[in-house]
């Protein structure tokens, strides 16, 4: 009995002794000191981290912005000079991409730009990165303009991003790909401001009949008020809105079109669209935009009008092809087929 | 037994204690270390949470009855916003009541109750919901370029283009050394009439008109007659502000006549009548010229062109040299016309035509000089080298750019008229001033004409029958789309001097440079060298010589490829008569530049009214001292929505428990 007390004892004093080294461990794990320092380096990846993921998401708006603006100054470009693009500067994706990034145009500043190019955001980010005591340093990879609908046009920035912490407990090394947005609506479409001499603009807006130009297959009224609004609609066998600042007429799968309608013809300039002296009145050719303007004199397709509206709306029945396979024709995508009468 | 029971159930009880306690101790001390970091990590996710959710969700997703009734009421604009953009849209225009209750509106319901939250851009705080206490607090930030107090998320741009302006601008009309009038005897008279005509633009308003007058004449000669329009306005020498040629023996005379009121919108003609000279040469020096400021309304062609054939007819004034006796006084009559071929110039053709009436076929008798070669008589000329030149059998001499004739006719017809095609002149034409000299018979100081002498010219009844000089040419295409053509005027200043300098700068609001001319005005002439160049005093780019006998036009042509058209620039011109007469302190440069009509894009505004103004506005300092905006189309192209890279502002959502 006498050894079982003692061993007792001695298991009351070993499990005294590891607690009392567990209480020291855990004691000595939480110094203040450990903590501070844990914490810290924790902090500042978080907070490199978290700059990262800012500046990621911010760089989408940026590149919208600076777009947006690019778009605009070329549209001032070409309503100053009354030029395309290509024509006396660099071809629309350098001159877009020198926009978007210094704000110049062929070395013209433009004040659209100013403070508005993607320059001055990194430089915004730098700083920002500057008081949260991290160095950022930067380079382009890539810089893409593109179109893959025809209602929008996207940059693509692919961006490698060097953060330090000036402390040096943490360095991030990665590369950012960003895509910029702009809608074309509402931006001036090249085509009418150019052949104009810019007395008459036209802007971009979709169409509210897309599908509803003709209504019980007989009412084409709608067809005449699209025509008239000066609408787009998209189809593959027009140019696309980029290829409009250029005067490339040819087809894009991200094509759009619009009508020449009564409002706008007479301010369209021989030379700059048609074939021959002036005229007060239509030429005897499809209405369509970009067919319209054309400086070939004898278009090898007919000309209809349409039962039912007025004679100036004559549109041509060219095939249309979507995505190089599905073809139809242009009286079938306005959906007049049945009311057609060749001029 | 008892004793040794209670012992142990002692010893039990205080081990089970310092058991519980060690538990207690343990518990105590991972609950210290554990729990804070639970409350800060839920902060954590619920200040995450709150921004992920605010810059997700947009305004037009929250169906609430208030949000509908903001976008009813025009509050909220674009419904695409995120909720942080919409907040940061008020916060930017500063409608903090309506950032704090939108934000509440959003938020509460969502957060719990035992939670504190508040949410700053830019440090200013937007709303808050102050309770519970913050015994820990945790925050979570974002940047977001585009945003910053006071200026719009998305606003607006506007261009302008004046559609009628008034513009101030000048016009200069110059007349070329010409004449003659010969009075050689006191009971036999000869004099000059010139006949001018010109147009004006039709609705200009006249503010000054001012006739400088450069005349050869003698001092008596009373009689002489300036006539404006056939009789609106007829001045005597009396009439003249002669600042030059009151001093005895003066034969040169300077002077100025105010004309306001004499000049018509539309064709306008000017005759000298009674030009005399007693014994000598009466005729027109450089400097005389009819100088018009006036104001013209002008409706802004905006239909782009480009030019790039140019083709301008020259005229020749009307000379009628008459003698009244029939001996000794003589008529001749001679001309200087100058026109210019910008540098640029390809193609370049010029015609030449020059018509004479009652021309007199002097026949030559004998030689010029004698056997011991002395002149025999006045008749014979000499050049400035005292070389045998030309004698009276000259009837007709033309010059281009030469002291050698280009044709010399000594067997006239009564009317002649002298072609020269293109191919002829091409030779002998340059860059620059050029100018061409008529002489009928005369030649310097003497004439030997019969009763009359006369080059024709009649630009507005007989255009293609009269004197002219028709100057084709093709240029790079220019195109001054959109552009308001304005002439300004400096005078040289300070004192008469042999050789005297000018300097000028386009202003600032100048697009592109025109045509610059130096007025030359001299009370006597020689032969001048005319120099310019920008930015370098004295001018080193020679760019006229005169190189034949009264040489000197009074308009020489500035090439612009010596100018430069920014307004921290200095053009210098300098003028140097080399025979050592004074270029007058009233020569002048008249410099003609285009102004933009129009401004672009500038900065974003709230509101497209304000857009406008700031359009106008620009407009305005465009346009600048010299034009008048009348009427403007602003804003028909305004751009809406257009985003800024403003700020970043940095959002922060705080939570609290």
């Amino acid at each position: 009995m006498a050894l079982n007390s003692k061993k007792g004892i001695f298991y009351t004093i070993i499990s005294i002794s590891l607690m009392g080294l567990i209480i020291y461990a855990f004691s000595i794990g939480f110094t203040p000191k450990m903590q501070q320092k844990s914490y810290a380096a924790s902090s500042v990846v978080n907070a490199m981290d978290n700059f990262y993921e800012d500046i990621t998401k911010d760089m989408e708006r940026a590149a919208h912005i600076c777009a947006f603006r690019a778009i605009l100054s070329l549209e001032q470009y070409i309503f100053e000079s009354g030029k395309y693009v290509g024509e006396e500067t660099p071809a629309i994706e350098e001159s877009f991409e020198e926009l978007f990034m210094n704000g110049t145009l062929d070395g013209t500043p433009y004040f659209l730009m100013e403070n508005n190019t993607f320059q001055n955001w990194t430089q915004k980010m730098i700083s920002q990165a500057n008081d949260l005591y991290i160095v950022m340093n930067y380079s382009i990879i890539d810089f893409q303009l593109y179109q893959d609908d025809p209602w929008s046009i996207k940059t693509n920035i692919n961006l490698s991003i060097d953060l330090k912490d000036r402390l040096g407990v943490a360095r991030f090394d990665r590369k950012i790909f960003v895509t910029g947005v702009v809608d074309i609506d509402d931006f001036d479409d090249p085509f009418y401001t150019i052949k104009t001499s810019q007395d008459y603009i036209v802007k971009f807006r979709r169409t509210p009949y897309r599908a509803q130009f003709v209504l019980n297959g007989t009412n084409a009224t709608n067809l005449e008020l699209h025509a008239n609004g000066s609408y787009y609609v998209a189809s593959p066998s027009a140019p696309s809105f980029l290829q409009r600042f250029e005067n490339d007429l040819t087809a894009s799968d991200n094509g759009i079109e619009s009508l020449i309608n009564p409002k706008v013809q007479p301010y369209l300039v021989v030379g700059r669209c048609g074939y021959s002296t002036p005229k007060t009145n239509f030429y005897n050719r499809s209405i369509v935009d970009y067919i319209y303007c054309t400086s070939q004199n004898n278009l090898s397709y007919k000309n209809y009008t349409v039962t039912g509206l007025p004679s100036w709306l004559i549109i041509d029945n060219r095939s249309i092809i979507y995505n190089s396979t599905y073809n139809i024709s242009r009286h079938e995508f306005y959906g007049i087929t049945n009311l057609t009468i060749e001029n | 037994m008892t004793i040794r029971r209670k012992k142990k159930a002692v010893f039990f009880t205080i081990d089970a204690l310092i058991g519980a306690l060690i538990i207690l101790t343990g518990v105590s001390l991972i609950s210290n270390y554990h729990v804070s970091d639970k409350v800060v990590l839920n902060l954590n996710y619920l200040a995450e949470d709150m921004m992920i959710v605010f810059n997700t969700i947009r305004v037009g997703e929250l169906n609430t009855t208030y949000i509908n009734g903001l976008i009813a009421s025009g509050e909220i604009t674009h419904e695409n916003n995120t909720i942080l953009e919409q907040i940061g849209e008020f916060w930017s225009a500063e409608k903090e009541s309506l950032a704090m209750n939108f934000t509440k509106n959003v938020t509460e319901g969502l957060i719990p109750v035992n939670f504190g939250y508040g949410i700053y851009f830019d440090g200013d705080r937007v709303y808050g919901r102050e309770s519970p206490p913050k015994n820990f607090l945790v925050s979570a930030k974002k940047m977001m370029s585009g945003l910053q107090k006071k200026k719009p998320l998305k606003g607006y741009v506007s261009s302008a283009k004046a559609t009628t302006v008034v513009k101030n601008t000048s016009f200069i009309v110059p007349f070329s050394q010409e004449g003659s009038g010969f009075d050689d005897w006191w009971w036999e008279s000869g004099s000059v009439r010139i006949f001018k005509q010109f147009e004006m633009p039709e609705y200009s308003v006249i503010h000054n008109a001012t006739f400088r007058i450069a005349v050869h004449a003698q001092q008596t000669n009373n009689d002489i007659m300036f006539n404006f329009n056939n009789g609106l306005c007829v001045f005597t020498r009396q009439d003249i502000t002669l600042r030059l040629g009151t001093v005895a023996g003066d034969t040169g005379h300077y002077g100025y006549l105010n004309v306001n009121g004499c000049i018509l919108n539309g064709t306008n003609n000017i005759t000298f009548t009674n030009l005399e000279n007693d014994g000598y040469n009466a005729h027109l020096h450089p400097g005389t010229l009819l100088e018009i400021e006036y104001e013209l309304p002008e409706v802004i062609d905006y239909s782009y062109s480009e030019t790039s054939k140019f083709s301008t007819r020259y005229y020749f004034d009307d000379i009628q040299s008459t003698r009244d006796g029939w001996y000794f006084p003589r008529s001749g009559a001679f001309q200087l016309l100058a026109f210019h071929v910008p540098n640029q110039a390809t193609d370049l053709r010029v015609g030449v035509r020059i018509v004479g009436n009652s021309i007199r076929d002097y026949v030559q008798v004998g030689n010029c000089r004698s056997w011991s070669g002395g002149l025999y008589i006045a008749r014979c000329f000499v050049d400035w080298d005292g070389n045998d030149r030309r004698n009276e059998n000259s009837d007709f001499i033309l010059f281009i750019n030469n002291d050698q004739p280009v044709i010399i006719d000594g067997s006239p017809a009564a009317n002649p008229a002298y072609t020269l095609t293109p191919a002829q002149t091409a030779p002998f034409l340059k860059n620059g001033t050029n100018t061409v000299i008529a002489y009928f018979n005369s030649y310097g100081d003497y004439s030997w004409g019969d009763a009359l002498t006369r080059i024709y010219s009649d630009p507005m009844a007989d255009p293609d029958g009269s004197s002219f000089v028709e100057v084709n040419y093709t240029l790079p295409p220019v195109s001054h789309y959109g552009q308001i053509e304005i002439t300004q005027s400096k005078e040289f200043g300070g004192i008469d001097e042999v050789q005297k300098k000018v300097n000028f700068s386009f202003p600032s609001q100048a697009e592109s440079i025109g045509d610059v001319f130096v007025n030359i005005a001299q009370q006597y002439s020689n032969n001048i060298r005319v120099r310019s160049e920008a930015d370098t005093d004295p001018p080193t780019d020679t760019i006229f010589n005169s190189v034949a006998a009264r040489d000197v036009p009074t308009k020489v042509f500035i090439p612009n490829s010596t100018l430069a058209i920014s307004y921290l620039s200095n053009n210098f011109i300098d003028a140097r008569d080399n025979g050592g007469n004074f270029i007058l302190r009233e020569s002048s440069v008249d410099y003609t530049f285009y102004v933009k009509s129009f401004v672009g894009y500038g900065n974003v505004f709230s509101t497209s009214e304000e857009a406008g103004t700031d359009a106008l506005l620009r407009l305005n300092n465009t346009l600048g001292p010299f034009i008048s905006l009348q009427s403007a189309e602003i804003g028909s192209n305004n751009v809406t929505d257009v985003p800024s890279m403003w700020g970043p502002a940095i959002i922060e959502v705080r939570a609290w428990h």
